[in-house]
């Protein structure tokens, strides 16, 4: 098969993009250990702040990338609250939820373009010259590698600590004095706003955005690629993401059959590989990790139960 | 703004009928999360395999009692699978992973019929079922409204009698309040599940039985919003209650239908029901009639 310039751009742009949105997930879910099942509304989130802004604004790219990453954040923080009060599967349904209320708003009120979408979202220009193909992918795999700085950054920090901390035992979290009610609220805002940079990225790219690119399948879709590269590890969103966009272009009979192919993704990797491809949970680190732990005396955290 | 008593009653048998299917539909979910405290999401995609098994049963026989049986079944059977390969050896996990491999296992079917049926609605009639509405006094009721909802309410009480003097509903209350005990007392908890899920699975064959009946069309799209939405209804009746479902289900169709009918358009009708689901979790998450959970 003849690969185009074109497609090659598209596909690595693509990736790029989803790419930082399962980190923000693998942020959220693998790092802080709060269930997002609604990622995609915070790519949304993004996408539509940059349509907006540019198109019924004016405003160029460098403004829009980061309003998207702020209002992302915002709305992020907004489920983070809801956070505080509940806990596993209630939280679970609630981001269902939201990622529900998320699309209906978009596709019921006009400035974000209903039905339709927004059309003519401008490429970023720098003095004068337009950012587009190849410069474009180059621009958003600069992006990304910036978000995985800030990422391990924010695992060297106190509060990389504290989300996980929070993930391992929320309870004896808040006793040891750790704010859990803070560092919830910053694990959604932090993950939502690499979503909404994801979707910024994406919007930008296409030129166009539309309600039904961000409904509840497609956090499904972000969340195979958490899943299948590893919810824990950086390099795993990555790997994730473009194994989860590449399967269907790679087996092009596959294509009608994307949605089986990534619920099917998510049901064998829980059952054979939970910790994912490039999970920091390997079977080596598993088993170097228990010597020490014997030897030491103490019992490993965090493996869970014993089934 | 005058209320018109007539064009009242007409939303509230609009809404009862609306709600007797979410009701229906989350029956099956009630009974597994009271079970396994597992939301079955998957649950939409049996209700979906029912729709198109009354779909192809009537289709190719023409009788209306194997398109019965075929709605019935076939999710029986797909219920009691599903409990087998995925939640039986997930018991014990975090909560959130059965959570999602019964998303994904959604998805999956839900793709799948449309990939093998396409995408596009099917025209769903039975021949000699009336069709045209017939005038009740002030209001005028469509013939399916009549069966939609005597049938769910009576099956709902007939079943929560059922659940308050059989064995297996004894069993189930039991389990549901301590598997570990329950099992150490004799009771055969693979049994127990099985049952429940294919109860519950008979229920969603039934509603897609009643959604097809009543809307004239089925699509692999219809367990979209009742997955989601059944959630919204046993939130509302508290989790793991017969009653509570059939209570959360009638309330949410009805006040869905009164909130865009007398509300206006400030929000699209599906918001309703997520922004409920989101403040009554917060606010009171054992449900309108529930007890705080334990444990």
């Amino acid at each position: 098969m003849p690969i185009s310039a074109g497609y090659l751009s598209t596909l690595l742009t693509v990736i790029a993009a989803y790419a930082i949105a399962a980190m923000g997930l693998n942020l959220t879910m693998g790092r802080a250990g709060q269930v997002n099942l609604g990622q995609a509304a915070f790519v949304g989130v993004g996408a539509m702040t940059s349509a907006i802004l540019t198109v019924k604004l004016g405003l160029p790219f460098w403004a829009a990338l980061p309003a998207a990453a702020f209002t992302s954040f915002a709305v992020g923080s907004l489920l983070g609250l809801v956070s505080i009060r509940l806990r596993h599967d209630f939280l679970a349904i609630t981001t269902i939820g939201f990622n529900f209320i998320v699309i209906y708003i978009f596709l019921y009120y006009e400035i974000f373009g209903a039905s339709y979408g927004i059309i003519g979202i401008p490429k970023p220009e720098i003095a004068g010259y337009k950012i587009t193909g190849f410069a474009y992918t180059a621009l958003a795999w600069i992006i990304l590698a910036a978000m995985v700085t800030l990422a391990r950054f924010i695992d060297r920090t106190w509060m990389g600590i504290a989300f996980e901390s929070i993930r391992e035992n929320e309870d004896v979290s808040e006793s040891i004095g750790i704010d859990t009610k803070k560092y919830k609220v910053l694990a959604f805002a932090i993950g939502a706003m690499y979503g909404g940079i994801g979707g910024s990225l994406l919007a930008h790219f296409k030129g166009y955005v539309v309600y039904s690119d961000f409904s509840f399948p497609y956090s499904i879709m972000i969340l195979s690629m958490s899943i299948v590269g590893g919810i824990d590890t950086w390099i795993g969103a990555v790997a994730g993401a473009a194994i989860v966009i590449l399967l269907p272009e790679v087996f092009r009979p596959l294509m009608e059959y994307r949605m089986v192919m990534y619920s099917a993704l998510i049901v064998v990797m829980l059952f054979l590989r939970p910790e994912g491809i490039f999970g920091r949970k390997s079977a080596l680190t598993m088993r170097m990790q228990q010597a020490l732990y014997s030897l030491l005396g103490v019992r490993g955290g965090g493996g869970g139960g014993g089934r | 703004m005058a209320v018109d008593p007539g064009t009242l009653l007409q939303h509230l048998i609009s809404g009862l009928t609306v709600g007797s299917i979410y009701a229906a539909t989350a029956l099956g979910l009630t009974l597994v999360y009271g079970l396994l405290k597992i939301l079955h999401i998957a649950h939409a995609g049996i209700y979906v395999i029912g729709a198109y098994a009354a779909y192809l049963a009537y289709s190719v026989t023409g009788s209306i009692v194997a398109t019965i049986a075929a709605a019935l079944l076939a999710p029986a059977a797909a219920g009691v699978v599903l409990a087998r390969l995925l939640y039986m050896p997930m018991l014990g996990k975090p909560r959130h992973i059965p959570l999602m491999l019964s998303i994904a296992a959604f998805l999956l079917m839900e793709e799948l019929i449309a990939n093998i049926f396409g995408h596009h609605p099917k025209g769903f009639h039975i021949e000699g079922f009336p069709t045209e509405p017939v005038e009740l006094g002030i209001v005028t009721v469509r013939p399916s409204s009549l069966v939609v909802v005597p049938v769910t309410v009576g099956l709902t009480l007939a079943l929560w009698a059922a659940f308050q003097r059989s064995k297996i509903g004894i069993a189930s209350y039991a389990v549901a309040q301590d598997m570990e005990t329950a099992k150490a007392l004799g009771v055969n908890l693979p049994l127990i599940v099985y049952a429940n899920f294919a109860i519950g699975s008979i229920l969603a064959g039934l509603a897609a039985l009643l959604y097809g009946i009543h809307y004239g069309s089925i699509s692999p799209y219809m367990g979209d919003v009742v997955a989601y939405k059944a959630l919204v209804v046993i939130v509302l009746g508290g989790f793991g209650s017969i009653m509570g479902a059939l209570a959360g289900g009638l309330i949410l169709g009805v006040a869905e239908e009164l909130l865009t009918s007398y509300l206006g358009n400030i929000l699209p009708r599906e918001a309703y029901a997520f922004i409920v689901l989101i403040a009554l979790l917060i606010i009171r998450p054992q449900g309108l009639f529930g007890r705080p959970e334990q444990g």
